[in-house]
C-alpha cells in the first residue's frame, strides 16, 4: 500500500502497539513522542498520509498538535485520528474544533483501529 | 485479523511503574504546593496514561480504579473540589491499591478486592463531593434523528446529509463516506443539492456547500450506517431513517441478569462470589496438598513469572552504537581470517596492528554493554520520599528529607539489591536517629530533623551516604553493651569506627534494648551482610548529639572487576584493584611476630597484619621469606592487611565466574576467572582476608 502513517504518542508501550499493528497492516509508520516532535518530524520533511495522535502528552498535547499540523499548508487535509478514552466526550469536541477528522477510542482493538484508519485514509 | 498484543505488556508494566512514580511524588509535591496546576497535571496524566493503555490488556481491576482516580484528579485540576490533604490522603491509598494490583497482574501477590472496591468507594466519595461544589457540564450527546423498528433483513435506509462547512479543514471527504456506504450496500439514490452554493467571487474552495440526500438498500444493522458517519456527525444535520432490528444486548454476566431480574439482590451475588477459593485453598482443605507445599509453589510460580519478566528499557541510542560496534568488530575478524590463510611472517606487523583493532573494539563492546546494565541510582530512591512521610506521621516527628546525586549511574541488580538495606538505613535514622521535635529543640537544634541521601562516584566505586542530624551513637554505651554481651574485651584502644562497626554484629544489634543503647534498630547486621555480599562496605560515622552517617560503598558492577593479577608459586590470583593501596618490600627489621596476634609488618609506623597466600591454600611459593618476595598492601573495611606473594604480573579486567555456583563456596576466594593465556585464577575476597588476618586480633583483645 505504501501509505505512512505519523504515530504521536507519548506512551512508549502504546507506541509500539499501535506501529505493530500498522506495520504488521502494511503501512509505513513515522513515530513521534510527543507533539512537538511530531511537528519537528513534519517540518523535516515527513509527509504522513495519516496522523494519529494521542491528546495528553507533555511538551506539546494533541490539541495543540492538531492546530499546528493545521495550520502547516501540505497538511491542511491530512486526515488526524486522536487517541482518547470514553470518558472524554469534551475532548472529542475539542479535537474535532481544532481540526482533527476523528478519533479511536481507548481500549481498542488492532481491527477496530485498522477499520478506523481505513475510513479515513485518503485515496 | 487478529493481532497479538500481549507481548507489549512488559513495557506497560515497565511503562506504568513509571507513571506510579510520577504520580507519588507529584502528590507529595502537591501537598506542598496544593494550587499548582502544571503538578495536577502532570499527576492526571499519569493516571490517564495508565488507565487507557490497562484496557488494551483487558486489565479491568486497574483500568477501573485508576478510571476513579482520574476522575478525582480531573476534578482537582478543574478546580471543581480543592486539594485538601483528606483527597491527598484517599489518592495516595489509591496510589498503593494500584501498586497493588500491577504486582498481581505480573503474577506477584493475589488482589484484594475489598480493598479495591473500598478505595474505588473512596475515590467516588471524593468526586461526589466535587459534584455538589458544581454541577458538571453534562456534554450533550449529537442528536441524531434515527428511527428504528423490529424490521430485519434487506430493506431501504434514507439519509439526509448536510454536512459542517468545515469537513475539508477537519481532513474529512464526503467521497470517502459514500464509499463506505456503497460497502454496507447498494446506493439507489445519491441526490446533490446545490442551493447552498454561493456566487463564485465569495467562494471559498475549501469549505463544502453541498448536502445530499442517499437511499441505501442494505441488510446491515443501523448502528454499522450510523458508524459511518461517526466522524462528521458533530455540527452536521443529520438524518438516518430505517427500520432495523435493535442492537443485540451487550455481554452480560450471569449474576447481572438475575440481579436484574429480580431473583437475586447485588449483595447476595458479592456473597456468593466471595465463596469462590482459589485452587491453592481447596487443595488444603481437601487435604491433597499441605499448606507449605501450596506456599512454597506459589513462590516458585512467582520466581518464575520474574525471571521471565524481568526487562530493562534501553535507549535506542545505546543499541544503535552496539549494533555498530558489532559490525566492526565482524569487520575486524573477518580481516583476521583473511591473513590467517596466507600468512607469511613478513605481515606480522600488520597482524599485530589488527589484534590491537580487536583489542580496541572488544573493550568497547564490553563498556557498552555494560553501560546497558547501568540505571541512574534515583529510582532507588524514589521510594523515601513516601517512607519518611509516612515515618513523620507515625512518630509525630518532622523530617526533611534531602536526596541528592540520583542521576549517579549504577548496575540494575545492585540498585535492586539496595533497595531493602537503605530502606532500612532510613527507617532507623527516622525511627531511632531523629529525636522528638520537644527534645530537638531543647538540644537546639531546629524542630525539623533532617535525613540526607547522597549518591556520589568514588573512584571505581558508588557510595551512598545515608546522613541524619539526630542524637548520633553513644560510644561509651556501646562498649559497654558489648563487653556485657562479651563481644570485645574492652574497646580502650579501639578507633571511633571500630566501636560504631559494632553495631553490625548479630549478637549486638539483636539485643533487647538496643536502642536505648545506639538509637539504633534491629537488623543493622542484615545490612552489611547484604552489602558485602555485594562485593561493597558499610562505612559509620557519628558525632553523639549531632547525628550519624552511614555510606555504602559498592563495586560499579558485580559482573566485572579491576584485577590486579599476583602469582604465587604456579599460582595466579586476582586481587581487586579497588582494594589494593600500595605493595613493598620490607626489611627484615620491619617484620615481626607477635604472641597471639601473628605476623605484622610495620609500614611507616603502623603495624599491619600479614597473611601469607602459600600458608592460606597450602601451595608452594617460590618465596617464603616477606623481604625477597613482595608485599600487597590491600585495604576492606577500613582496616589494612599485607599480603604476601611472590610477584606481580599485570593489571587486568576480569570477568568474575562464581566459585559458589559452580564448586563450592571457598574461604577468602570470591570466585573465579579465566585469563588471557587460558589459565584459572581464582580471585581473592579482601575482606574475607582482613578477617583470617583479624582473627588473631580479636583473639588478643
Amino acid at each position: 500500500m505504501g501509505k505512512t502513517v505519523l504515530v504521536v504518542d507519548d506512551s512508549v508501550s502504546m507506541r509500539q502497539m499501535v506501529s505493530f499493528t500498522l506495520t504488521g497492516a502494511g503501512y509505513e509508520v513515522v513515530e513521534a513522542g510527543d507533539g512537538k516532535e511530531a511537528v519537528d518530524k513534519l517540518n523535516g520533511g515527513a509527509k504522513p498520509n495519516l496522523v494519529i495522535t494521542d491528546l495528553n502528552m507533555p511538551n506539546m498535547d494533541g490539541i495543540s498538535l492538531i492546530k499546528a499540523i493545521r495550520g502547516m499548508a501540505p497538511h491542511k487535509f491530512t486526515p488526524i485520528l486522536m487517541l482518547t478514552t470514553e470518558s472524554s466526550d469534551d475532548k472529542k469536541k475539542e479535537g474535532q474544533g481544532a481540526g482533527a477528522t476523528g478519533w479511536i477510542v481507548k481500549p481498542f482493538n488492532p481491527d477496530q483501529m485498522l477499520a478506523t484508519i481505513k475510513k479515513v485514509m485518503p485515496g | 485479523m487478529a493481532v497479538d498484543l500481549s507481548h507489549f505488556q512488559e513495557s506497560f508494566f515497565t511503562e506504568s511503574a513509571e507513571h506510579v512514580e510520577t504520580m507519588e511524588t507529584g502528590l507529595l509535591e502537591l501537598e506542598e504546593r496544593p494550587t499548582d496546576l502544571d503538578l495536577l497535571n502532570r499527576i492526571f496524566r499519569a493516571a490517564h496514561s495508565i488507565k487507557g493503555n490497562a484496557g488494551m490488556f483487558n486489565l479491568t481491576d486497574i483500568g477501573g480504579l485508576t478510571h476513579q482516580m482520574e476522575n478525582v484528579l480531573d476534578q482537582l485540576r478543574n478546580e471543581k473540589m480543592p486539594v485538601t490533604p483528606e483527597v491527598i490522603e484517599v489518592l495516595f491509598r489509591a496510589l498503593d491499591g494500584l501498586k497493588g494490583l500491577l504486582e498481581a497482574a505480573q503474577g506477584q501477590g493475589e488482589i484484594d478486592q475489598e480493598l479495591i472496591k473500598k478505595l474505588e468507594d473512596e475515590l467516588q466519595d471524593c468526586q461526589m463531593q466535587g459534584n455538589a461544589n458544581s454541577q458538571p457540564a453534562k456534554s450533550g450527546v449529537p442528536a441524531i434523528r434515527s428511527k428504528s423498528s423490529q424490521a430485519h433483513g434487506w430493506r431501504t435506509v434514507t439519509i439526509d446529509w448536510v454536512p459542517l462547512p468545515e469537513l475539508f479543514q477537519r481532513g474529512l471527504d464526503p467521497a470517502r463516506i459514500f464509499r463506505d456506504l456503497h460497502q454496507l450496500g447498494m446506493v439507489k439514490v445519491l441526490q446533490v443539492r446545490t442551493d447552498a452554493l454561493p456566487a463564485l467571487p465569495v467562494m471559498d474552495p475549501e469549505r463544502c456547500y453541498l448536502s445530499w440526500g442517499i437511499e441505501l438498500e442494505t441488510d446491515v444493522p443501523i448502528a454499522k450506517v450510523e458508524a459511518v458517519f461517526d466522524f462528521v456527525r458533530d455540527g452536521s444535520e443529520l438524518s438516518i431513517m430505517d427500520r432495523a432490528p435493535k442492537k443485540p444486548e451487550p455481554y452480560k454476566r450471569v449474576g447481572d441478569i438475575l440481579v436484574e431480574e429480580g431473583v437475586v439482590t447485588p449483595e447476595q451475588v458479592a456473597e456468593s462470589l466471595a465463596k469462590q477459593k482459589n485452587l491453592g485453598q481447596i487443595l488444603v482443605e481437601e487435604k491433597k496438598a499441605t499448606r507449605q507445599q501450596v506456599d512454597k509453589a506459589l513462590q516458585k510460580q512467582q520466581q518464575l513469572k520474574k525471571g521471565e519478566t524481568a526487562s530493562i528499557r534501553v535507549d535506542t541510542d545505546k543499541i544503535d552504537k552496539l549494533i555498530n560496534l558489532v559490525g566492526e568488530l565482524v569487520i575486524t575478524q573477518s580481516m583476521i581470517t583473511d591473513l590467517g590463510e596466507k600468512f607469511t611472517i613478513n605481515q606480522l606487523p600488520i597482524l599485530q596492528e589488527r589484534i590491537v583493532q580487536l583489542e580496541r573494539n572488544t573493550r568497547e563492546l564490553q563498556e557498552r554493554v555494560m553501560s546497558i546494565r547501568m540505571m541512574p541510582i534515583g529510582s532507588a530512591f524514589h521510594r523515601f520520599p513516601r517512607l519518611v512521610r509516612d515515618l513523620a506521621g507515625k512518630s509525630g516527628k518532622q523530617i526533611q528529607l534531602m536526596m541528592s546525586g540520583e542521576e549517579t549511574e549504577l548496575d540494575k541488580t545492585l540498585i535492586e539489591a539496595i533497595g531493602d538495606p537503605l530502606t532500612h538505613l532510613v527507617r532507623n535514622s527516622a525511627d531511632h536517629g531523629l529525636e522528638p521535635p520537644e527534645e530537638r529543640i531543647a538540644r537546639g537544634k531546629p524542630a525539623k530533623g533532617m535525613i540526607r541521601l547522597h549518591a556520589y562516584h568514588d573512584g571505581g566505586s558508588i557510595c551512598i551516604a545515608v546522613e541524619d542530624d539526630g542524637r548520633g551513637l553513644d560510644r561509651e554505651k556501646i562498649v559497654k553493651k558489648a563487653v556485657e554481651k562479651s563481644i570485645i574485651a574492652d574497646g580502650s584502644n579501639m578507633s571511633d569506627e571500630e566501636v560504631f562497626q559494632l553495631i553490625f554484629r548479630p549478637g549486638f544489634s539483636t539485643a533487647e534494648k538496643v536502642t536505648d543503647v545506639s538509637g539504633r534498630g534491629v537488623g543493622m547486621d542484615v545490612v552489611k551482610r547484604n552489602i558485602e555480599g555485594l562485593g561493597g562496605s558499610v562505612g559509620i560515622q557519628s558525632t553523639f548529639g549531632k547525628g550519624s552517617k552511614l555510606t555504602l560503598k559498592l563495586p560499579l558492577t558485580l559482573a566485572i572487576i579491576d584485577g590486579m593479577t599476583v602469582r604465587v608459586g604456579e599460582d595466579n590470583y586476582i586481587i581487586p584493584l579497588i582494594t589494593v593501596t600500595e605493595s613493598i618490600r620490607p626489611k627484615p627489621h620491619d617484620l615481626q611476630r607477635i604472641v597471639g596476634k601473628g605476623e605484622v609488618v610495620n609500614l611507616r609506623g603502623e603495624w599491619v597484619p600479614m597473611v601469607r597466600l602459600y600458608e592460606i591454600f597450602h601451595r608452594p611459593a617460590d618465596f617464603t621469606d616477606p623481604s625477597q618476595a613482595l608485599l600487597v598492601i590491600v585495604e576492606a573495611d577500613g582496616r589494612r592487611v599485607a599480603v604476601l606473594v611472590d610477584e606481580l604480573t599485570g593489571q587486568q579486567q576480569v570477568v568474575i565466574k562464581s566459585l559458589e555456583q559452580n564448586y563450592r563456596k571457598v574461604e577468602a576466594i570470591s570466585g573465579a576467572t579465566i585469563l588471557g593465556d587460558g589459565q584459572v585464577a581464582l580471585i581473592l575476597d579482601v575482606p574475607g582476608l582482613a578477617k583470617l588476618a583479624r582473627i588473631g586480633h580479636v583473639e588478643a583483645a
